[in-house]
């Protein structure tokens, strides 16, 4: 189970989906979607969806000293 | 307030602190320990990205305009994410290449051109040097504040801040940075002093947020819901400028993430400066959370400035102000320490980096075209020490003269703006093969110009150096031309209205530039290795030294299920052990093995299999069996490539060198097996000498032998045939009986001596001595001579044309002497054969002669009782005969005494029909004979 999500994260397109993902939550329409007045909220929102992004990246991160460990490079899987 | 020669004389102790400290760093490094080798030290040298723009601009930013100061840092957080495909691939260009700026790149990739470097230089100079007057002026208005709060007049070291801060900075960064020259163009001690600022300027906004947030009010929520209670107006705004900018949000994230990788100081820190490629990992996390974290009391600390009643156009100053009115002068000091660190550090980095950009890409070559300049070329250190100084000293005139200029406070988007006009070549550079000098050198020229037309030359007109008309009317009255609304473009907000139409120039002309030009083979071959990065490591150890990670057991169990399909369990066990030995891994009794080791192994298998079923068949079972994995076969490829790479060949002239390599082998081979086959008759003919020879040798003791024996037994022969004589007279007219016996005896001492003859003509007879004349008289007379029985008849047929020949009369007797009596003996047999089956033949032997090819023809025909082609095969044998008496010499001799003539011999016969010979005797006498005739024609020596 473990080793499986290893490889998801290890591989490019999972990488790209990240990408797109990053997109969407720090992008428009996302930015625009909370009612006039409630900046704390979207002030709340934007740390909050910053700090689980940054824990996804390390994930990755993790992921590729793992599999540095069993391969130099991940040209195909990036 | 702060004491001015307090906080100047903290600021200095703090330069030099951090000089000290960079310093040590160089010496470690000189000494081999490389303490910038390090991810964290990485990580926070990436952060020179947050400059005194972010340190203190963000919190003005976020005061006017609400949260869209964050899509500065979420860009490069969203882009972080493919950097281990990106950053790792030009950190891999940057070690193999050795470059040395983010120009150098550009050239390095686009057939190293001088344009093309010398545009991203100019390019590079236009962004930076704004951006460093950006810095002084931070510099300057924050040590302004905290000596002369209120608006008092500055002090006299204030006001002459400046120029110390200048010096120092300069010499600050030639010291670090650029005090020899270093091909590999990294500066451990300078990405110390910068990770260390950047480390102390997270501290001090910290600090500052803090304070504000926790000391000020209590906490976030406290903020906003007094926010909310007092001035729920500034919210709206605030949330109304949000909610109006979505583009610009979006042209903020596009241009930040483009921004982090390719403005000059971001390239130089993350690409020239990375020591080791996996440093990139930490810095993909780290560096987003640093960002995370000097930002998340910029809102709360503009929010409480605005509840303290400081107006939101002055929110540039909360950071320092607030902890400054609340008393915290320390506080106050560590945040215009963190502030500088901010700002000298963008200095010193983007002067480094221009500087160099300078030296290498426009003064060098200037020098190069300049003849008068040549000498400069040996003073390249001094001139990037002036280059350096230089682009400090026009950085700080530049904040003096347009310090308070519309350009300047806006020159962070418009330097971000610049570096986005990077992107296209760098990436189509490391992505697409096809991307070309030219089309790189159209793009970037076409970007930079709409750059320069659309958003800098409106700034230059907002500071007042230009007249308005050219917002107002457009180029040349042309409103179609206007720069903020280029072909009547009137939607999109400036710095948007910038990036959409640069983009759409700079990457169409990069795109269909490259795909009109055509690249050249040098081109190719860059294209090639810049794409192609990732699929060969730089590291230092070779292609074979690779680690090994792969299990040898499950690989092992695949093997021996693959042979045990074509063999038994125990051979295939066996074979799979011999597999093991000659790849070599058995002998290292190693449980893990590298993918060259696996490769190994997969080949030995292949041969085993292939030497059963065939290569073509060993082949596919061993792909079926799938003894590598997907990533295995990868690696297998890249170190395919590492060996490609290493041999600096392209893949086109390596397939020749293969083709070259090949016919010269397939050459070798075809020679090889021509000698083999030379070197085999070789040692079939040397055999058959030997055998001859040893055959010789034999019959040469057997002759000695036998004239010996035949010596012996001639005397008492001739003893015996004596007394025969004797005793035939004595008892001549007694009983028949005694008669019979006494001629029986003599008639079998005949035999006696005549076999004796023939093994002594054989194995001593003398040498031919020829003498030339006429054969047939000869011949004729010799047949009348010999005896033979009445009912057999001797036809003679003798051609009158035959030319004379030299022939050894007693010799050549004995042949056809030989010859007539085995054909008359051939057609006795059979006629008594006939005879006794009643049958009627009538026995005949014939004599032909006939001139032959320079030569004469003897035929002695006979149409006797044949013989048997096994018989005819070995009738010239000596010592083999088919008949009770006879010592089987006689074919035997006469082939030797043929062959002494020169001649030939051959044999023709089938069973009840006959026998004929032929001999061949020639013209000119044999070569023995002639040198005989020839020594004995010689007047003896002495």
């Amino acid at each position: 189970m473990m080793e499986r999500l290893i490889a998801l994260i290890r591989r490019r397109e999972f990488h790209v989906f990240l990408f797109v993902l990053g997109l969407v939550l720090f992008g428009w329409p996302v930015i625009t979607f909370s009612d006039i007045g409630r900046l704390e909220m979207m002030f709340k929102y934007l740390f909050l969806a910053w700090m689980i992004f940054i824990f996804l990246l390390f994930l990755v991160a993790v992921s590729q000293s793992v599999s540095s460990g069993s391969k130099e490079s991940e040209e195909g899987q990036e | 307030m702060l004491d001015s020669l307090q906080t100047i004389i903290v600021f200095c102790l703090y330069m030099v602190l951090l000089f000290l400290t960079a310093l040590w760093v160089e010496r470690k490094s000189a000494r081999g320990r490389d303490l910038v080798n390090n991810p964290l030290v990485y990580s926070l040298s990436l952060a020179v990205y947050c400059t005194a723009w972010t340190y203190y601009g963000s919190v003005g930013k976020a005061a006017n305009s609400g949260l869209i100061f964050l899509s500065i840092y979420l860009g490069p957080t969203i882009s972080v994410v493919l950097w281990w495909t990106v950053l790792r691939k030009l950190v891999r260009i940057k070690t193999t290449q050795h470059i040395t700026s983010i120009a150098d790149f550009i050239s390095a990739r686009y057939n190293k051109s001088q344009s093309l470097a010398a545009l991203a230089t100019v390019m590079a100079l236009f962004g930076t040097m704004p951006y460093i007057a950006l810095q002084f002026k931070a510099v300057l208005s924050t040590f302004a504040i905290i000596t002369s709060p209120g608006g008092a007049d500055p002090s006299w070291i204030a006001r002459h801040l400046g120029p110390v801060l200048v010096a120092l900075m300069a010499l600050f960064t030639i010291i670090l940075g650029i005090r020899r020259l270093d091909p590999t163009e990294r500066h451990p001690g300078l990405v110390m002093a910068v990770a260390v600022e950047c480390l102390v300027k997270l501290m001090a906004f910290l600090a500052a947020g803090i304070f504000v947030t926790f000391f000020m009010f209590d906490g976030f929520d406290d903020i906003f819901r007094r926010i909310e209670a007092t001035s729920p107006e500034v919210l709206a705004n605030l949330w109304t400028a949000d909610q109006s900018s979505p583009v610009l949000w979006t042209t903020y994230l596009v241009l930040a993430m483009s921004a982090i990788l390719f403005l000059p100081r971001q390239f130089h820190v993350a690409v020239v400066e990375n020591s080791d490629e996996n440093h990139i990992r930490t810095a993909m996390w780290m560096f987003p959370l640093y960002m995370l974290l000097i930002n998340i009391f910029v809102l709360p600390i503009a929010l409480g400035g605005i509840l303290k009643g400081y107006p939101a156009a002055q929110a540039d100053t909360f950071v320092l102000g607030l902890p400054l009115a609340a008393g915290q002068k320390w506080l106050s000091l560590l945040v215009f320490i963190g502030g500088a660190s901010a700002a000298t550090g963008m200095i010193m980095i983007s002067s480094i980096t221009v500087s160099t950009m300078v030296t290498n890409h426009l003064l060098v070559p200037v020098f190069g075209l300049v003849k008068s300049l040549a000498f400069l070329n040996r003073q390249l250190l001094k001139c990037r020490w002036v280059a350096v100084a230089g682009v400090i000293l026009i950085g700080y005139w530049f904040e003096r003269q347009v310090g308070e200029s519309y350009m300047l406070v806006n020159i962070g988007m418009i330097s971000f703006a610049a570096a986005l006009q990077f992107a296209p070549v760098i990436l189509g550079g490391i992505f697409w093969r096809r991307g070309n000098e030219r089309g790189a050198l159209l793009g970037m020229g076409a970007g930079f110009a709409v750059w320069f037309y659309t958003l800098l030359l409106p700034a230059f007109v907002r500071s007042g150096w230009i007249d308005d008309s050219l917002l107002t009317k457009g180029l040349l009255g042309v409103s179609f031309l206007n720069p903020e609304r280029l072909f009547g473009v009137v939607t999109l907000d400036p710095l948007t209205h910038t990036v959409f139409w640069s983009m759409a120039f700079n990457l169409g002309f990069y795109v269909l530039g490259s795909l009109y030009f055509e690249q050249s083979k040098e081109e190719q071959s860059l294209a090639e290795a810049f794409v192609g990065a990732l699929t060969t490591k730089p590291s230092l150890p070779g292609p074979y030294d690779r680690k090994s990670y792969i299990d040898v057991a499950p690989k092992t169990k695949l093997i021996r299920e693959l042979l045990t399909q074509y063999f038994g369990e125990a051979d295939a066990a066996h074979m799979t052990e011999k597999c093991l030995q000659s790849a070599g891994i058995k002998n290292k009794n190693k449980s893990r093995i590298s993918i060259v080791e696996l490769a190994g192994l997969h080949s030995e298998a292949e041969k085993m299999l292939a030497g059963s079923i065939g290569a073509a068949a060993a082949h596919r079972a061993l792909t079926l069996a799938a003894v590598f994995t997907a990533n295995e076969a990868r690696e297998l490829s890249d170190v395919y490539a590492e060996i490609l790479a290493r041999l600096k060949v392209t893949p086109k002239e390596l397939e020749r060198k293969i083709d070259y390599y090949q016919e010269r082998e397939a050459l070798l081979t075809h020679y090889a097996s021509e000698l083999e086959q030379k070197v085999k008759e070789r040692t079939r003919d040397l055999e058959a000498a030997q055998e001859e020879l040893i055959k010789r040798e034999r019959l040469s003791v057997l002759g000695q032998l036998t004239a010996i024996v035949s010596h012996e037994l001639r005397n008492p022969l001739g003893v015996i045939r004596s007394s025969v004589y004797f005793l035939s007279r004595k008892f001549s007219g007694s009983d028949e009986k005694t008669a019979k016996h006494l001629n029986r005896i003599e008639q079998q001492v005949g035999l006696c001596d005549s076999i004796i003859g023939e093994l002594l003509e054989y194995t001593r007879g003398r040498r031919v001595a020829t003498v030339q004349g006429e054969l047939n008289p000869w011949l004729e007379e010799l047949l009348d001579q010999i005896p033979k029985p009445d009912s057999v008849s001797i036809l003679r047929t003798l051609s009158p044309s035959l030319p004379p020949v030299h022939f050894d009369r007693e010799k050549l007797r004995r042949v056809i002497v030989n010859l007539v009596e085995n054909a008359v003996q051939a057609v006795v047999a059979r006629q008594n054969a006939a005879a006794e089956q009643h049958k009627p033949y009538s026995p005949q032997v014939r004599v032909t002669t006939s001139p032959a090819d320079k030569g004469v023809r003897i035929e002695v025909e006979d149409n006797g009782i044949g013989m048997a082609q096994q018989t005819a095969d070995r009738a010239f044998e000596p010592l083999f005969t088919t008949r009770a008496r006879g010592t089987g010499l006689g074919l035997a001799i006469v082939k030797k005494i043929v062959e002494e003539h020169g001649g030939t011999v051959s044999l023709t016969s089938r069973r009840e029909a006959g026998t004929t010979l032929t001999v061949v005797i020639p013209g000119t006498p044999p070569l023995e004979a002639q040198k005989e005739s020839d020594s004995a024609g010689e007047a003896p020596a002495g």
